[in-house]
């Protein structure tokens, strides 16, 4: 009740596709391991804004489909001098299969600025579950290989680490890019 | 006239030809093909192109190989309830007088356990095999995916 009587206290927002407001989710503690530092934990997503992405480095279509579309926003907000506090982090839900090391070479591979990371699952899910994300194994074929079904949404985390948008697959650079502009335009003014 | 260019004059002459019944008569064509280049470390790739079919019958796909993976599949990315899944195919049909789009996203050939790793600018061969015997050689240049909108 309490939450809610906040909530209509707040100004409506502005219509934007994926838009969280006025209902923005806080996110509680998590760690995952993380291919720049230690760890990559609730308070490394403070004082950024942080597109989260979910996948696994064996997934040939999707997820690379999505990281180049996330270069490609982050190439846009560069051009506009808008890049300087936003990060990329691709989170792995294949923790058995992709080490660290692999998690490098692979999101390096889209851009050397993209944070790769991961946990075990109970870790992982922890993260998950707030966001949302869902990831299920199919069963292996004949050679022990298994593909991994996953959310394909981009997420959108504001530097108070509260989940604020979401971009629905399938991603466009142009549109993601001016969404996020106009979601961070507005979320600047609140506070 | 030796013979090796005699057999490469040919070659030319019947590659010009075939492409000259191809625009006339009804056959298959694969288009546009080519390979995302993947991170190093990758054993799984995708591969893109499309099929256009001018013939008056829906063609079936029914098979897909190359020498450069050790194994090829025909699959198709489904977005549902914003969960995506790559859903093998046993086979794909392309319409009578229609184009079957592999890209992003949608269908793609799943290219698996590369024999050598691929860069930007290697090429793959493909042979594609249709339902009714007739079946298709081609190239496809392993390039890397810059961010189209
Ligand atoms: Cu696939």
């Amino acid at each position: 009740m309490v939450s809610q009587a906040f909530n209509e206290r707040k100004s409506p927002g502005p219509e934007i596709l994926g838009f969280l407001w006025p209902a923005p989710k806080p996110l509680a503690p998590f760690e995952l391991v993380s291919t720049k530092d230690e760890t990559f934990s609730i308070d490394s997503l403070k004082g950024h804004w942080t597109f989260m992405f979910f996948g696994y480095t064996s997934c040939p279509d999707v997820c690379p489909t999505a990281l180049t579309k996330l270069t490609g926003v982050v190439k846009n907000l560069r051009s506009k001098g808008a890049d300087d506090d936003v990060q990329v982090v691709f989170v792995s839900v294949d923790p058995v299969r992709d080490t660290i090391a692999r998690m490098q070479q692979y999101v390096g591979y889209f851009d050397k600025s993209f944070v790769g990371a991961t946990a075990a699952l109970e870790q992982l899910d922890v993260l998950t579950r707030q966001l949302g994300i869902l990831h299920e194994r199919t069963a292996p074929d004949d050679s022990g290989s298994y593909l991994v079904d996953h959310t394909a949404s981009v997420m959108l985390i504001d530097p108070s680490a509260r989940l604020v948008g979401v971009f629905s697959a399938p991603l466009e650079v142009e549109s993601i890019t001016s969404r996020f502009q106009s979601m961070r335009a507005f979320l600047e003014k609140q506070i | 006239m030796n013979f090796n260019i005699m057999v490469l004059f040919a070659g030319l002459c019947f590659s010009f030809a075939s492409n000259a019944i191809a625009a006339r008569e009804p056959s298959y064509q694969i288009e546009n093909q080519w390979v995302r280049e993947a991170p190093p470390m990758a054993s799984m790739l995708a591969g893109y192109l499309q099929i256009r079919n001018t013939t008056d019958r829906a063609a079936m796909l029914i098979d897909v190989s190359s020498p450069e993976f050790r194994k090829v599949e025909i699959h198709r990315t489904e977005v549902e309830n914003g969960i995506a899944r790559m859903v093998r195919q046993e086979s794909v049909q392309v319409p009578a007088n229609g184009v079957l789009v592999f890209e992003p996203g949608s269908y793609h050939l799943m290219l698996m356990m590369p024999t050598a790793p691929l860069n930007a600018g290697d090429t793959v061969s493909f042979r594609f095999e249709f339902e009714g015997g007739r079946s298709f050689d081609v190239i496809a240049p392993v390039k890397r995916a810059d961010s189209p909108n």
